[in-house]
């Protein structure tokens, strides 16, 4: 053989380094790839770990518990599904884009290293130490393929993308969603170069070139509408963990991955969006800033169109900009910061055209802050503040239309918690459909719901209580009013729904539409008011409302005691107190007492004031009867008692000092129809004894009388009206004026008016209303030149007057001026007053009524 | 009475009674702090015409009792009622109807923000999403196929 020359020994050398090389090359590689190959099998363990501590309800369980980390609190997202709360502001620093620091702050991050050597140390028992060592390596370098000796021109020579999208055209937000998360599950694409078949897609899912250069590897086994479909029934959502499969697959790798391999859940665990390292400090940070990160990207990528959604989705396979970024990263430490490529692209691509995304603001999908490139019309000046003020007039499902359908910017207001502090979340049939308002639940920011209220008789159980797992789940926990109603409800079942959504924070509790026989008031008192320690205002419907009852409520005498027995201590603090109710009712006798009761309270509605005659008749028995009574005192109670009529002197009457609203809707006695006005002066001594007590603080004044119809026993149905009570009886009248200073608003219902006490005029004078109808503006110089009484009554700042369905007024002396009566209190009281009686349309004339409160 | 003068935005000087003008929580603390003044105090960010619009609604309510701060703070259902005399004072061009809310919300006249605001929200009441973007001109960004997502994602909201 001849002498070879220097150049080509110099050859027969490399080529042998070379072969050398080659041979290595594949060991190494078969290395690599059995290292894969155990750590699928890991990752596997892992999985069949977690089904196995899923409950069978699906509902929980779902989390991994890696290590013993503390899962972070669940959190509800736009669509429903529970994902996981980001929440150190260090974290969200890091992802500021100005910083754009991504993880690399994370020393120790890796992508797919949820298999922390801690959990598998079982696995790696066996494992001779090196290998130990190199799968260490591996985990942090796995789904990063070979790309270490590429070049960019190689990296762009990487033919395909590995994830076709699925059929966009008919996929919801949901599915969108989900094809987002899949994407950033998914591994960087692998480089053919590297190896001639692909080792990251599992065969079973791979589909040939379509032609467009696009692989499809779209699921087999779960689709999108599958997926939120499971979720839509109360599961986690299913989702895809793109788990890298060697082609040399154990038939244990295979047996799982032909059975339920890649079936996951979509919650944003760290086993699916990256690791953690073995330092344990770092878990918890680490962790939170994954589920930053993929928050952030699930949010923009709902800000984006369909469109745009599917070009950054391409972009972000081709990795045309991300790449170099990505493998200095992966050299330098080892992290692979696929999420911030991700959200990177994202945020590109969201800026263009102008668009501004605002992160506290575009939770909801295809959202977009408010700012000046908002093409929002007339509402383009207008504050935030100012637009969520106007947006809290509307009714909850109006406000949803304006919200969500309008355009992009106001669907911005989904995620504005101030906007849901104030609005209204009422679960009522009119509203929304059940499946709505759940959905509505979900969305909501957290500890955004102020004022919740539920309408339980239209709804099943059921979905009434998914709302209220959907309000714990959610961190509803910041409702201050909280309101009840249903005839469904059971006292246990209003006891646990309070139970639940126990906040020490409601000030406001609304039980109503309750039927009273299934709620007694003074175990609904110390069984459910006893969870509120700081409530203000009451308003209960239904029931007998004893003395017994009452003190409870009031905490005095030590009656009021949580389930358990124990005295419960603390300052009555009621100051609003509505009784509603067609059976409702409380003792005139009781009502005395409320001063002392109750010392903060400040309106109090009560349905219906009874007299107690017997204890009337205990406490005036003794006094003189009452002229003209005595033949029925006779015929009623065969002359045992005497009856007279008391003063309001002789009650005992406990003055409410901060009263300013008193409404009575009537005024009835537990006696016989025939009997009952024998007991008009009681009525009316307890009244003026009431109004006597508050008249300093008193700014509104609702008293009904009600209105009797009696059936004549032996006519039929004919039907006729008892005439109506005094207001201020005959034995009454010697008391001396009575002023009220701060009164504003009086209605009078059903009652028999002395008109003298009101006015200082007498209508019957033709003279002066003819002569105020010709010339109203006289006026002044008439009230100078008329002599005037002094009512008895003192209205200085009355602005209304509504006498409904009221007998003694001059009704009948009416001129072309108007109401001859309404011209009396003009002059009387001011001509800025209004006043009105029952011949305006009732809808209008009484929708100034306070009742029973609108709070 | 005592008088005061209001200097708008474009240099209009208006003279109002103090009792009218203290129907502005701003003014009212602003006249508490400096007391008597003679010169105009300024208002920069309301010109003439909705000036006199805000103070034509003042004159009109300044016996009204004041406004509460959390007058309805718990209210469960907040009414859209404006009262009769308010409904013609609002009937004026889209324009200015919403300065007049910026007026109110700068000057901190509550009950007149919430005239505004009601009337704002009576005018959404009970139309489309359609019908809505005409009456306040605003753009449609969604693109049809978005659209048609919003329309199935809010039939719920819609019923």
């Amino acid at each position: 053989m001849a002498d070879l020359p220097i150049g080509d020994n110099n050859w027969m050398v490399k080529f042998n380094e070379l072969q050398k090389r080659q041979v290595d090359a594949l060991v190494l590689q078969n290395e690599n790839q059995k290292l894969q190959l155990e750590i699928l099998s890991l990752q596997l363990k892992v999985e069949n770990k977690r089904k196995t501590n899923t409950p069978q309800n699906g509902l929980e369980g779902a989390n991994l518990e890696i290590g013993g980390t503390i899962q972070p609190q669940q959190k509800s997202s736009p669509l429903g599904e529970t994902s996981l709360t980001p929440v150190p502001e260090f974290v969200m620093q890091a992802f500021d884009p100005s910083i754009n620091q991504g993880f690399a702050q994370y020393p120790n991050y890796n992508h797919e290293g949820s298999q922390d050597s801690n959990i598998f140390a079982e696995e790696n028992q066996g494992l001779p130490e090196i290998q130990q060592q190199q799968q260490q390596q591996s985990d942090t370098m796995i789904g990063l393929p070979e790309v270490a000796n590429l070049d960019v021109a190689d990296q762009h020579q990487r033919p395909n993308v590995m994830m076709e999208l699925p059929d966009m055209t008919n996929l919801d937000a949901t599915d969108s969603r989900l094809m987002m998360a899949l994407c950033y599950n998914m591994p960087p694409p692998p480089l053919q170069t590297a190896m001639t078949s692909d080792p990251f897609t599992p065969a079973n899912k791979r589909i040939e070139n379509q032609g467009n250069g696009v692989y499809s590897m779209t699921p087999d086994n779960l689709t999108p509408l599958e997926t939120a479909k499971a979720h839509r029934h109360g599961y986690r959502r299913l989702s895809i963990i793109r788990t890298p499969v060697s082609p040399m697959e154990s038939p244990r790798v295979k047996r799982a991955r032909t059975s339920e391999i890649g079936v996951g859940y979509l919650d944003y665990s760290p086993n699916i969006l990256g690791g953690f390292n073995e330092d344990a400090d770092q878990r918890g940070p680490l962790s939170e800033a994954l589920q930053t990160y993929a928050s952030d990207v699930e949010k923009l990528a709902f800000a984006l169109t369909r469109k745009d959604l599917e070009e950054c989705v391409l972009e972000l396979a081709l990795a045309e900009e991300g790449i170099t970024n990505l493998l200095d990263d992966n050299s330098a430490s080892g992290i692979i910061p696929s999420g911030g490529l991700v959200r990177s692209a994202l945020l590109k691509r969201c800026n263009k055209n102008g668009r501004k995304i605002v992160f506290n603001k575009d939770i909801y999908p295809m959202s977009m802050g408010l700012n000046e490139a908002s093409n929002v019309g007339a509402f383009k000046n207008l504050p935030l503040e100012l637009l969520i003020h106007i947006v809290t007039f509307l009714p909850l499902g109006t406000a949803l239309k304006f919200i969500l359908s309008v355009c992009k910017s106001f669907r911005a207001l989904m995620s504005e918690p101030i906007l849901w502090n104030k609005m209204v979340i009422e679960l009522k049939n009119q509203e929304l459909s059940p499946d709505g308002f759940i959905r509505l639940i979900r969305t909501l920011p957290e500890t955004s719901i102020r004022y919740f209220s539920i309408d339980t008789a239209n709804y099943d159980i059921g979905v009434i209580n998914e709302v209220i797992e959907l309000l714990i789940k959610g961190k509803q926990f910041g409702l201050t009013s909280l309101h009840i109603s249903g005839k469904k409800l059971s006292l246990a079942a209003i006891l646990g729904t309070v139970k639940r959504l126990w906040a020490d924070k409601i000030t406001v509790f609304s039980l109503t539409d309750v039927t009273h026989t299934k709620v007694d008031p003074e175990q609904t008192i110390k069984q459910v008011l006893s969870l509120m320690p700081n409530l203000k205002k009451l308003r209960m419907e239904g029931g007998a409302w004893d003395i017994k009852a009452l003190r409870s409520l009031s905490c005095l005498h030590g009656q009021l005691r949580n389930i358990e027995g124990s005295r419960l201590v603390g300052d009555n603090r009621l100051t609003h107190m509505s009784f509603s109710g067609s059976k409702t009712m409380i003792c005139w006798d009781d009502l005395k007492d409320f001063g002392k009761w109750f010392p903060e309270v400040e309106e109090l509605f009560i349905q219906c004031v009874y007299a107690n005659e017997s204890e009337w008749i205990r406490n005036y028995a003794d006094g003189p009867a009452k002229p003209g009574v005595e033949g029925m005192a006779a015929a009623f109670e065969g002359a045992k008692y005497k009856y007279r009529t008391p003063n309001y002197v002789d009650i005992s009457w406990v003055p409410m000092s901060r009263l300013k609203y008193f409404g009575c809707g009537s005024i009835c006695e537990q006696t016989k129809k025939h009997q009952v006005k024998a007991f008009e002066d009681i009525h009316a001594a307890y009244i003026w004894s009431l109004l006597k007590g508050s008249r300093e603080t008193l700014e509104r004044l609702e008293l009904s009388r009600g209105q009797e119809t009696f059936k004549e026993r032996g006519k039929g149905n004919g039907k006729f009206h008892a005439p109506l009570p005094q207001l201020i009886p005959v034995p009454l009248r010697g008391m001396h004026g009575v002023d009220f200073p701060k009164l504003t608003y009086l209605f009078l219902g059903f009652w028999d008016i002395h008109w003298e006490w009101f006015t200082a005029f007498k209508s019957s004078n033709d003279e002066i209303t003819n002569l105020l109808a010709e010339a109203p503006g006289t006026m002044n110089e008439l009230n100078d030149s008329t002599p005037i009484s002094t009512p008895v009554l003192g209205f200085e700042n009355v602005k209304k007057f509504i006498f409904w369905g009221c007998t003694g007024i001059p009704k009948d002396q009416d001129t072309a001026g108007g109401k001859s009566w309404v011209l009396d209190l003009k002059r009387t009281w001011g001509e800025d007053l209004e006043a009105i009686d029952e011949s305006i349309v009732q809808h209008e004339a009484l929708k100034g009524n306070k009742g029973m409160g609108s709070w | 009475m005592s008088e005061i003068k209001l200097l708008s935005s474009d240099q209009a000087t208006i003279t109002v009674q103090k009792e009218v003008a203290e129907r502005s929580i701003l003014i009212k603390n602003m006249l508490e702090d400096v007391g008597e003044v003679t010169e105009a105090i300024p208002i920069p960010n309301v010109n003439e015409s909705v000036l006199k619009k805000v103070i034509e609604w003042c004159e009109h309510h300044k016996g009204d009792p004041p406004a509460q701060a959390d007058d309805d703070s718990d209210s469960r259902k907040k009414s859209t009622d404006i009262d009769e005399w308010d409904q013609k004072f609002m009937q004026v061009d889209q324009e200015m109807l919403f300065e007049i809310i910026l007026a109110a919300n700068y000057l901190d006249i509550k009950p007149l923000l919430d005239v505004g605001c009601k009337t704002v929200a009576n005018m959404i009441k009970g139309k489309s999403p359609d019908e809505i973007r005409k009456t306040f001109n605003i753009q449609n960004d969604f693109t049809p196929e978005e659209e048609e997502q919003i329309r199935r994602e809010n039939e719920w909201a819609e019923e």
